[in-house]
């Protein structure tokens, strides 16, 4: 399965990001906290290879850290979309009726917020804080979950072999683990990958607003909002902790459309 | 001769491999003449369709071979003389109507669609021709029809509407690749007779698609029977019912079910072929219940036998 | 009539959407911890006469059911209450109107761009497939989305605002008054939009193209000899597009959400930056209010794009499912 370009760029370029940030602080032993004034805003060299921020710490160290908050509050903000997305996807795929009605009226609701306002407005409601941001980008999450989930499940329970199995006799939960269940999980495989690309966005623009992991465990979004007034001196500052994130991105990505594309010809059944 | 096929192979790249779905395949036809080509499911009829006008897409590709259409090779004419005459000259039908047809245009826009683009006919014009068109195929309100999307339609009168499409520049020639396949019974025999019709009044020509080698009977004077791409037996229809040659022509007509006889019903043992690692020699010897051993490794020559047709078979050296 | 039927469902989803929005962003505030209006104000030492006010409008101490009935009321005539932090107390609705402008010609600057850029590059792409070209296309594409666009910006400003200093990197100018101003300052935060956006249409059509052009009907019209030009424009991309217009409403919200951040670093006084203004000074009343108006904006967006995805797509306009 590796001869697909793209899940093989998308894994190496998220396993690079994954590198960084858990083997970085064992190899690069710098404290991402120690302040040394006389050093700061200092471009990159070999010493700091970022550079250093408005306070001398050392920036590559800062987005080490930075990044480790990043893939923390993203990954669980994901996890949480995907705990609650998808048995309300299950439920109502399989009930269907009234049940159906409800749950996709809510998802409907969450939806007609664009992403990052349902973010900010939770943010507003519940505080800054890490906790906080994870149940923002959380939420925001959970109605695609649900959509797909649900998707999956109507199209299976249509299909003809369910319906043999349900004339045989077989039990309806038999049918859902056996048929549905594995369906289901490539699907949310997929869809994994491609929220925790949004995930990660979101969660740099709200700390780059200055409402995600408070200082000083920003991360890497709130190092670029730290980095923003001094681009005309200091461009790296801003910019190398961007282009960690744009990598960070680009990872799952990559790794989603090389997901989709191998999940597709599949369900087309090409020659 | 209107239509002379010479040496035509075609294949498609595929990861598996080369799958040959069409060999060498040879025949004629002439103005007026009606050509059945028979052949189980992939054994390369369609591929050999597609190819006739130069419209078969990758991984498919033509490697070999002429098709001399009215004594110009389509094989090797420029892009734009070719599109003069597919729909000019040259009009396809093929095997599920509502997929063959856009569903966000009207079906009479795109019948009109051909006179405009061929003819030099305005819209309007076109669109009456489209009307009249849409009567002659025997749609019953055709002012209505032609103003209707092709989901709002029944499989029949869609199919229809892509009859007149295919002969709205009256052709000289017209390729059916099992046109009725995907309709109902009761339906099936009304387009037929309605293809039989058209042909014969407006002196058409026409190739005729299809695994129902009674059908192909009831259709056509001639019939070219394919297996595994390659021709096997070609020839009038009442030559061919009444002495078929080859072996597999010979099984297909045993396994047409006769609804008199009380016979056991045969089938031809085996399988089609993996047509990108073909058997060797006669491609049907795994199956032939007449098999010698030159059949397994020399590839028969088509020979014209006493009765008339053509047969690629060792048994009439 | 199959259509009308649509229509009709469709507002009433709608009225139930919109009712369901406004009663979170209104109830949202009681969600605070304690007491609402001490929450807003601070703890100590506000203004009695201004913590009056704002508990007569969020109508704190009577039941929900009427407190919102009362507050939707007035939000519907156009009152959404006034800035708790502004010292002129302005009203949140003159607030929103003046930065009305700003935030629409980023949009829709925004929407033209990406839309005219994503459909034609999509189209090249799908009918260059697997060419280098395609693959260029296609990696840009994703890179420019996988950006934040905070982070677009900052390049941008890197670029063309500090290494080659063509276009300001902040402020606005009203367009009427001064065109070529306000272009100048607007390029820069809608290119950044834009890129991002151009990404994501571009793929989609590039990948609707594709498969509308593996379509049979697409044999068909090879088969009557249409010149490619016709079989490319009328039969495979009238297809194509309407998924395309589906994702482009969707992608609204994602412009919204890009819109917040780019009108904060550029400093455009919009209705996004309005609401990060307001998060950031705890007035909650303009946070309600922006957060509303952003959402009803894409609500309705949305809801034009559905009706004009019946309009061109005559399966559902005619009936059938």
């Amino acid at each position: 399965m590796r001869h697909n370009k793209s899940a093989l760029i998308g894994t190496i370029l998220f396993g690079a990001f994954v590198i960084m940030i858990t083997i970085g602080p064992i190899v690069y032993t710098v404290n991402p906290f120690a302040v040394n004034t006389i050093n700061k805003l200092a471009p990159p060299s070999l010493n700091d290879l970022f550079g250093t921020d408005l306070l001398g710490r050392d920036l590559f160290a800062r987005s080490i850290l930075g990044g480790e908050i990043t893939l923390y509050i993203s990954t669980v903000s994901v996890i949480f979309s995907l705990a609650l997305g998808v048995p309300l996807g299950l439920i109502a795929g399989y009930m269907k009726g009234m049940v159906d009605e409800v749950i996709m009226r809510i998802m409907d609701i969450l939806l007609a917020f664009p992403g990052l306002v349902l973010a900010l407005l939770i943010v507003a409601v519940l505080g800054i804080g890490i906790n906080n941001a994870i149940i923002a980008i959380g939420f925001t999450g959970i109605p695609i979950f649900a959509r797909i989930v649900r998707g999956v499940v109507l199209k299976i329970s249509e299909m003809d072999y369910v319906e043999a199995a349900r004339a045989l006799g077989f039990n309806r939960w038999r049918i859902m683990i056996r048929h549905v269940l594995p369906n289901v999980s490539s699907v949310i495989i997929l869809q994994f990958t491609l929220s925790l690309a949004a995930a990660i966005l979101t969660e740099a623009a709200l700390s780059f607003l200055g409402l995600g992991a408070p200082a000083p465990l920003q991360s890497l979004g709130g190092i670029v909002e730290e980095g923003f007034p001094f681009l005309q001196n200091g461009w790296w500052y801003a910019v190398l902790p961007g282009i960690v994130i744009t990598i960070a991105v680009l990872g799952p990505n990559f790794l989603g459309d090389g997901l989709r594309d191998l999940l597709d010809p599949k369900l087309r059944g090409s020659s | 001769m209107l239509l002379c096929v010479k040496e035509l192979t075609a294949c498609y790249e595929t990861p598996a491999g080369l799958v040959r779905a069409v060999e060498d395949v040879n025949f004629d036809l002439d103005k007026d003449d009606s050509l059945a080509i028979v052949g189980e499911s992939g054994c390369g009829k369609t591929t050999l369709a597609l190819s006739i006008t130069r419209i078969l897409k990758p991984p498919g590709k033509i490697m070999n071979g002429q098709v001399l259409f009215e004594g110009r090779d389509i094989l090797s004419m420029p892009e734009n003389e070719l599109r003069q005459i597919r729909g000019g000259r040259v009009g396809m039908i093929f095997q599920q109507p509502q997929a063959y047809l856009n569903p966000v245009l009207k079906s009479g826009f795109q019948i009109a669609e051909v006179l405009e683009i061929h003819q030099g006919y305005d819209h309007q014009r076109a669109m009456q021709e489209a009307v009249r068109l849409l009567k002659e195929v025997g749609i019953p309100s055709p002012e209505e029809t032609v103003n209707r999307y092709p989901f709002e339609l029944s499989g029949g009168m869609a199919q229809r509407v892509i009859i007149a499409m295919a002969l709205a520049c009256s052709p000289l020639l017209i390729i059916a690749d099992e046109p009725t396949s995907a309709l109902d019974v009761t339906v099936q025999a009304q387009i037929l007779e309605t293809i039989r019709r058209l042909r014969e009044h407006r002196h058409t020509s026409l190739i005729l698609i299809t695994h129902d080698l009674s059908l192909a009977a009831a259709a056509c004077g001639k019939i070219m029977v394919m297996y595994a791409g390659k021709l096997v037996e070609a020839g009038n229809r009442e030559s061919i019912f009444k002495n078929p040659k080859h072996p597999y022509t010979q099984l297909l007509i045993a396994s047409i079910p006769k609804i008199r006889s009380s016979e056991e019903f045969p089938g031809i043992a085996g399988s089609p072929p993996n047509l990108a690692n073909p058997p060797t020699g006669c491609r049907f010897h795994p199956r032939c219940p007449h098999v010698m051993d030159i059949c397994i490794n020399v590839e028969p020559p088509t020979i014209l036998t006493d009765t008339g047709q053509r047969a690629a078979c060792h048994l009439y050296k | 009539m199959a259509l009308l039927s649509f229509i009709v469902r469709r507002i009433a989803s709608l009225i139930l959407v919109l009712l369901a929005v406004s009663f979170l962003v209104y109830a949202s505030v009681l969600l605070l911890p304690g007491d609402p209006v001490t929450a807003i104000l601070g703890s100590e030492g506000y203004d009695p006469i201004v913590a009056a006010q704002l508990r007569h409008e969020l109508g704190i101490g009577e039941p929900l059911p009427i407190a919102f009935a009362g507050w939707l009321e007035r939000a519907i005539v156009g009152d959404l209450g006034t800035s708790v932090v502004l010292s002129t107390r302005t009203s949140i609705s003159t607030l929103l109107m003046q930065r009305l402008p700003v935030t629409t010609e980023l949009a829709v600057l925004t929407m033209v761009m990406a839309i005219a850029i994503g459909v034609l590059l999509g189209i090249v792409a799908a009918l260059r497939r697997n060419t280098k070209l395609d693959v260029c296309v296609s990696v840009a594409s994703l890179t420019s989305y996988s950006m934040p666009p905070f982070f677009r910006g900052i390049l941008l400003i890197l670029f063309f605002s500090i290494f080659i200093k063509i276009f300001p990197s902040g402020g606005y100018f009203n367009f009427f008054e001064d065109p070529v101003r306000n272009l100048t300052l607007m390029a820069l935060p809608s290119l950044s939009l834009t890129l991002g956006l151009t990404g994501v249409i571009t793929r989609f059509t590039r990948s609707s193209m594709i498969e509308a052009m593996e379509k049979e009907f697409i044999t068909t019209a090879t088969a009557k000899g249409l010149p490619e030009r016709l079989i490319i424009f009328r039969h495979a991309l009238r297809n194509a597009l309407i998924p395309v217009v589906t994702i482009a409403g969707l992608q609204f919200g994602a412009l919204m959400g890009g819109v917040v951040i780019t009108e904060t670093i550029f400093g455009l006084p919009g209705i996004g930056s309005l609401l990060v203004q307001g998060i950031l000074e705890r007035d909650y009343p303009v946070i309600q209010g922006a957060t509303l108006f952003v959402t009803i904006s894409f609500v309705l967006v949305n809801t034009a794009v559905d009706m004009l995805y019946s309009l061109i797509d005559p399966r559902v306009k005619i009936g059938g499912r």
